[in-house]
């Protein structure tokens, strides 16, 4: 039986928070404004953590794709727990998607995209292969990693003297509305309500008590991650370059000089950027494949891994043709058709009956 | 785990097989270190490139004997409706991939900067392959002298460009901050102005060595360059902007104390830029705090009294006040808010700001601008009384 | 029936042949017990020990006509030991008291008791164990009328004198290193660990070498299901000879695909003490001063001896060195490679110009250049290993010159990659265990490819998957990379630095779990107190 710590699921959820907003940008259309925005979204998210681990707890050991059967039966339940089977799915495959535009652009401009992928997926299908503790595992020892890293390029940014403390000023000049529009519902869900699929391995967990309680402070701490990125980033970069910019850590790791030695960070962010994603990646396709086995009846997993990989390679290849298309369909249609309805909407309505549930149960015994 | 291998394993040889998609060597690429801008006649743009050569750079440490290049920079240029166009054309006058990351100065030549600057930037932003370090500057004439000229000490123009930015006695400005001040609100553009000058004053020499030299900057409006400002007035700018580093500054002592010279060097430098409405116009508060260092005493004022030691400090004071006030007269001469005036009202009020924001270059001529800067003499040097004749 | 040939296809051995046929005569005879005739039984000895012109038969008589024979091995034994303690008290006690009036059934046991002066002696009565007996170096007597025969112990060979071990040399720590005398290793741990509880089990296997393998753990630390574990395994071991440790390592280790040595093997017994004491289970093989401990951890293989034994700030900092350089070893080809074909934009434009400048008349792309150079490296170093000592130096002098300085003058390779290959040999030998040092010098050609392919992407994927390759390992049931993975915090004093010994109470909870005490709390050296 698999075991998963508490620092481990920490950790996993650290690097599945952080994902591609690490190279993204976090609401960066709220401007100089958009660490208020994170800190805000940051406490929004918190409390939708929190109602999913209340979740949890009403449904003791139950997996995500479980709940729906156990509460409302095989004809009701099963349906909604397939829906949430594609949208991880899908998540895994706009990932893929997200991997297609960024790696050429900053990395590797003239290797064909399928190859870059390819590469990917192979290491990706490699860990789906050695199971779910094993990603657990080595996000326990990348995480103290990443962030030793990351605070060596807050002190490398730092001592390169580009930072502007006044960009930041002034503060919510352009008034509240411009931010809370990024709050909700992009930044929210971005991320935070996203930490829905860790109710796929809650049940994994060593203690689950405690599980509900780590999952909700990691929200703060991935938070406070991302608030000082965006701190540095605006400070670095000012409004006007940070809210154009597609990658603005990418642009930000650019600017540092120090001793006009150590310079052109951008493998720095890369590595974030591709340790992030691949642990969200693989976290997706690893709640597909555990929301098939358990939908499908499949026994043994291994048979599931390659197909699965293959048609989400396929399906995030051919998602977007180009990366504006894909970045409005992530942050629109996504937004108010997918995630608002799946991960608040369904989740909220699914309060009343666990609590009825559980509470009959507890009469019962 | 077993089965896997084999599918790596074939995966990885067919990576192998398929080449090295993005594979450039060191010696396939011409690496750019300085950008010219230009505008032609015709209203192409010219763009000119700075490429270093290895061979010459770099000290490979064997076959000695080869005589050393003058120069190792090798400049390239070409026209184009736009900079990619022109580096088109560019790239096909060259064996070698233009590689451009390494690029470390812009310079701007007046015919494009008086023209449009705005549509250049959008390039520089959004290649991959540009460096958002590299500096800004502007010439008066064209930027490809500029990137010709023969280096001495560096083996690179680029290099030159980069140390004497770094000295800190002038302006300087990175790409991002130049984006930044076309982007913010309240503040307009500028950037150092780069020129060739003779490298001897009023020499004898025949052979007539030349150097680059900072020799103040150039402010615009909008989108356009409309003024220069020399060195001095540069420096009250650099007062304004809390940039100030390290300089000289040179106060003469009045006949009725003894005349001569007192130069003295700023250690620290803090500014601090306050706007005041004052009816329907502004007050513009600059307060300047600074400590300087006495380096050298022409005078016969002795510095070990205390008395005339704060004598030298009020005149240091009003010589920094003069600086000020003098490249706020050119602000308001050239009407264009270049000190950050309009930013700095819009980070305390940004309601004010909104209400006075059009207009507000023309406005600038009403400001009231008070400076009041306090100067400490930290160090008088080695000595502290002046060498002075027998008596 | 056609003629088949070993090396064809469809060869294969015939199992109801094999083992019967390879000794007929001995397969007959090894369950018979000793008839008590001698001249029967020492005729069943000589048809058993067929043309083996190092097996002595001597016939003597004592006690009158009562016949007896000495069976042994020469070479084996002592033969000076078998003229004084057992010939000659035989010869002169036949006419002393011992044996005059003793039945025939009592006779063995008063020779044994009275007569033979030998500390080890055992009784038996199957020829077939008797003739494992003799050929392991003990010395038969056998006694006319009599079904037993007495087995003493006599075994001398040859073997080498402790020495220091070559393959771990110390500045600081005992200098005695394994042998290929089994018993003398288990005395070097022995002299160092002396309680009762640290058990020594005796066990074989090889079904032509017979070697004898030894089991050292300490009861009450090692779990008992861990030894068991490797007694299984090493039970299942069915293999005709085991020459050395690392047959063994092969048939009981948990992955056997894998680059990544999971048992360690070592020539130190105060590394083997040491391990043991932590719960781990050693194995000490005859005939190989290479003993393995099982289970291990990464980071095991990253320890030395000495760590332990210079002072713990040192240590700590040493430690720290050699990660860093393993790394390093692991990628800084690659890097190179990475960064010169891709990501140009990396370097400090001087940098980039220097090495621009010294690959300028080079022609090959930066990808083959180091594989090249890589190569012969690793030639070079194999040359080293092989060639006669003397030779062996000229050699490497030699390679060093001409890759090194015409290489670069001929302009086949840059200077800079020379100092990047050199950099990475060096630092490749900081392993302490070479079998993971190994393992790190290939893993770089691998990643070399990817970096000519990919770039830094691909070096980050293929660390990554490495990791997940290593995370995923275990050693006897030990993940590979506790305590780091699993965390353990509190055992990364012994991992990240070396804490000082008064602040290593506990033993690593993955091998000790039973007992992780190691000793009083509060043994940090205080100053004394001053009095009066």
């Amino acid at each position: 039986m698999t075991k998963i710590s508490l620092y481990q699921l920490f950790c996993g959820i650290l690097f599945f928070q952080q994902g591609t907003t690490i190279i993204f940008g976090f609401s960066s259309g709220a401007g100089r404004d958009a660490w208020i925005c994170t800190l805000l979204s940051t406490a929004f998210g918190a409390c939708l953590v929190y109602l999913f681990t209340v979740l949890m707890r009403l449904q003791d050991g139950l997996m995500l794709t479980e709940w729906f059967p156990a509460l409302f039966g095989r004809y009701v339940g099963v349906p909604i727990a397939w829906l949430y089977f594609v949208l991880f799915f899908y998540d895994a495959s706009r990932i893929i998607a997200d991997l297609k535009f960024t790696i050429n652009m900053i990395m590797l401009p003239d290797t064909p995209e399928w190859a870059v992928l390819a590469m990917f997926m192979l290491v990706a299908v490699y860990m789906l292969f050695n199971g779910i503790e094993v990603l657990f595992r080595i996000a326990g020892i990348l995480v103290p990693i990443v962030t030793a890293l990351y605070a060596l390029q807050i002190i490398l940014l730092l001592s390169s003297g580009t930072m502007h403390a006044d960009f930041l000023l002034p503060v919510a000049g352009e008034g509240w509305a411009r931010i809370w529009r990024n709050v909700w519902p992009l930044s929210v869900m971005q991320s935070f309500g996203e930490t829905l699929l860790f109710a796929m391995f809650w049940p994994l967990v060593v203690n689950r008590r405690k599980a509900a309680k780590v999952s909700v402070s990691v929200v703060f701490c991935s938070g406070l991650f991302l608030t000082v990125l965006n701190l540095l980033i605006i400070t670095t970069l000012g409004e006007g370059v940070y809210k154009r910019s597609i990658y603005p850590t990418i642009s930000m790791l650019r600017l540092i000089s120090v001793g006009d030695f150590i310079e052109n960070l951008d493998a720095l962010g890369l590595m974030f950027f591709i340790v992030t994603t691949f642990f969200k990646l693989s976290f997706y396709m690893f709640g597909c494949v555990f929301a098939f086995r358990q939908l499908a009846f499949v026994k043994n997993d291994r048979r599931i891994i390659v197909p699965l990989a293959a048609v989400s390679y396929c399906v995030g290849i051919t998602m977007s043709n180009d990366i504006v298309e894909h970045i409005q369909s992530g942050f629109e249609e996504l937004q108010y058709y997918v995630w608002i309805p799946l991960m608040i909407g369904i989740p909220v309505l699914l309060l009343p009956f666990a609590w009825k549930k559980s509470k009959k149960l507890k009469e019962g015994t | 785990m077993a089965k896997s291998a084999p599918v790596i394993a074939v995966i990885a040889l067919a990576c192998l097989l398929t080449g090295c998609w993005s594979r450039t060597e060191v010696n396939d690429i011409a690496i750019v270190t300085a950008t010219g801008l230009d505008r032609l006649k015709s209203g192409r743009l010219k763009v000119s490139l700075l490429l270093a050569v290895p061979r010459t750079v770099g000290n490979t440490g064997q076959g000695g004997g080869g005589e050393l290049e003058q120069t190792s920079g090798w400049v390239v240029s070409d026209e184009g409706e736009t900079i990619m166009d022109a580096f088109r054309n560019i790239q096909k006058k060259l064996p070698r991939n233009i590689f451009y990351p390494h690029n470390r100065a812009i310079v701007i030549g007046e015919s494009l900067a008086k023209s449009d600057i705005l549509a250049i930037l959008d390039f520089f932003q959004r290649s991959r392959q540009t460096q958002m370090r590299s500096y800004v500057l502007f010439t008066k004439k064209e930027a490809a002298d500029i990137l010709r000229f023969k280096p001495k000490f560096e083996k690179l123009t680029a290099e030159i460009i980069k140390e004497e930015m770094k000295t800190g006695v002038n302006v300087h400005v990175r790409l991002n901050e130049f984006i930044n001040m076309f982007l913010e609100t309240g503040r307009e553009a500028y950037a150092p102005r780069i020129e060739v000058v003779p490298a001897e004053v009023k020499s004898a020499s025949k052979e007539k060595l030349t150097s680059l030299k900072l020799t103040g900057m150039g402010v615009m409006r909008g989108n356009r360059l409309i003024g220069w400002l020399n060195a001095e007035e540069t420096r009250g700018v650099l007062w304004l902007r809390d940039e100030m580093e390290e300089g000289v500054i040179t106060v003469d002592i009045p006949d009725e104390r003894g005349g001569g010279k007192i130069s003295g060097e700023v250690q620290k430098a803090r500014s601090r830029l306050k706007v005041r409405r004052a009816g329907q116009s502004f007050i513009v508060d600059v307060r300047v705090e600074t400590e300087l260092d006495i380096y050298e005493n022409q005078s016969p004022l002795s510095l070990k009294e205390l008395n005339n030691l704060t004598y030298v400090e009020s005149l240091f004071k009003h010589d920094i006040e003069n600086r000020i006030l003098t490249a706020c007269r050119k602000a308001q001469q050239y009407e264009t808010d270049f000190i950050g005036i309009g930013r700095s009202l819009y980070m305390t009020h940004p309601g004010q700001w909104k209400q006075h924001r059009s207009g507000w270059n023309e406005s600038l001529r009403t400001f009231d601008f008070q400076v009041g800067a306090n100067v400490h003499i930290v160090r008088v040097g080695m000595i502290n009384e002046p060498i002075t004749e027998r008596e | 029936m056609p003629l088949r040939f070993k090396g064809s296809r469809d060869w294969k051995p015939d199992k109801s042949k094999d083992a019967a046929a390879a000794a007929p005569a001995q397969e007959e005879a090894d369950g018979q017990a000793l008839s008590g005739d001698l001249a029967s039984d020492l005729a069943t000895f000589k048809s058993c020990f067929d043309r083996l012109s190092d097996m002595v038969f001597r016939e003597i008589r004592l006690a009158g006509p009562r016949k007896a024979a000495l069976i042994y091995l020469d070479g084996m034994c002592d033969v000076g030991r078998i003229d004084t303690d057992i010939l000659k008290a035989l010869l002169q006690e036949s006419t002393g008291q011992a044996l005059k009036d003793a039945p025939v059934d009592a006779m063995l046991g008063r020779i044994d008791e009275q007569i033979v002066h030998a500390a080890q002696t055992t009784k038996d009565r199957l020829i077939g164990s008797i003739a494992d007996h003799i050929l392991g170096g003990k010395t038969a007597l056998l006694l006319d009328g009599v079904k037993e025969a007495l087995l003493i112990g006599t075994q001398k060979w040859e073997s080498r004198s402790i020495d220091e071990s070559p393959s771990e040399p110390v500045i600081r720590g005992p200098r005695d290193g394994f042998t290929e005398n089994i018993r003398t290793n288990t005395s070097l741990i022995r002299r160092r660990l002396k309680d009762k509880n640290v058990k020594m089990e005796a066990m074989q296997t090889g079904r032509i070498s017979k070697t004898q393998i030894v089991l050292v753990y300490v009861e009450g630390i090692a779990d008992p299901k861990l030894v068991d574990e490797v007694k299984a395994r090493i039970k299942r071991v069915d293999i005709d000879a085991v020459l050395e440790s690392g047959y063994l390592e092969e048939l009981i280790e948990d992955s056997p695909l894998t680059i990544f040595p999971q048992i360690m093997n070592t020539e130190r017994p105060d590394r083997v003490a040491g391990l043991v004491l932590e719960g781990k289970v050693g194995i000490l093989v005859d005939n190989t001063p290479f003993a393995l401990v099982v289970p291990v951890t990464m980071f095991d293989l990253l320890e030395a001896s000495e760590d332990y034994y210079q002072r713990f700030i040192p240590s700590t900092v040493t430690r720290w060195l050699r990660l860093w350089l393993a790394f390093s070893a692991l990628v800084f080809p690659s890097l190179y490679i990475a960064i010169t074909a891709f990501h140009q934009e990396m370097l400090p434009t001087s940098l980039l110009l220097s090495i621009a400048a010294s690959r300028e008349a080079v022609p090959f792309p930066a990808i083959v250049e180091a594989f090249l150079m890589e190569l012969a490296f690793e030639g070079l170093r194999e040359a080293g290993v092989r060639l006669p000592r003397p030779v062996g130096q000229a050699v490497s002098i030699v390679g060093a010159l001409v890759i090194g300085q015409a290489a670069v003058q001929a302009g086949i390779v840059s200077a800079t990659l020379v100092i990047v290959v050199s950099f990475t040999g060096i630092a490749s030998f900081i392993f302490p265990a070479y079998s993971l040092g190994v393992a790190v010098r290939l893993l770089r050609f691998p990643l070399m490819i990817i970096a000519g392919t990919m770039g830094l992407y691909g070096i980050l994927l293929a660390l990554l998957a490495l990791l997940i390759h290593l995370a995923g390992l275990r050693s006897f049931g030990v993940p590979y990379l506790s305590p780091v993975s699993p965390l353990r915090a509190s055992e990364l004093k012994d991992v990240l630095i070396r804490a000082p010994w008064w602040a290593m109470w506990w033993r690593p909870m993955e091998t000790a779990r039973m007992n992780p005490n190691r000793m009083k709390r509060g043994l940090r050296p205080r100053k004394p107190e001053r009095k009066g």
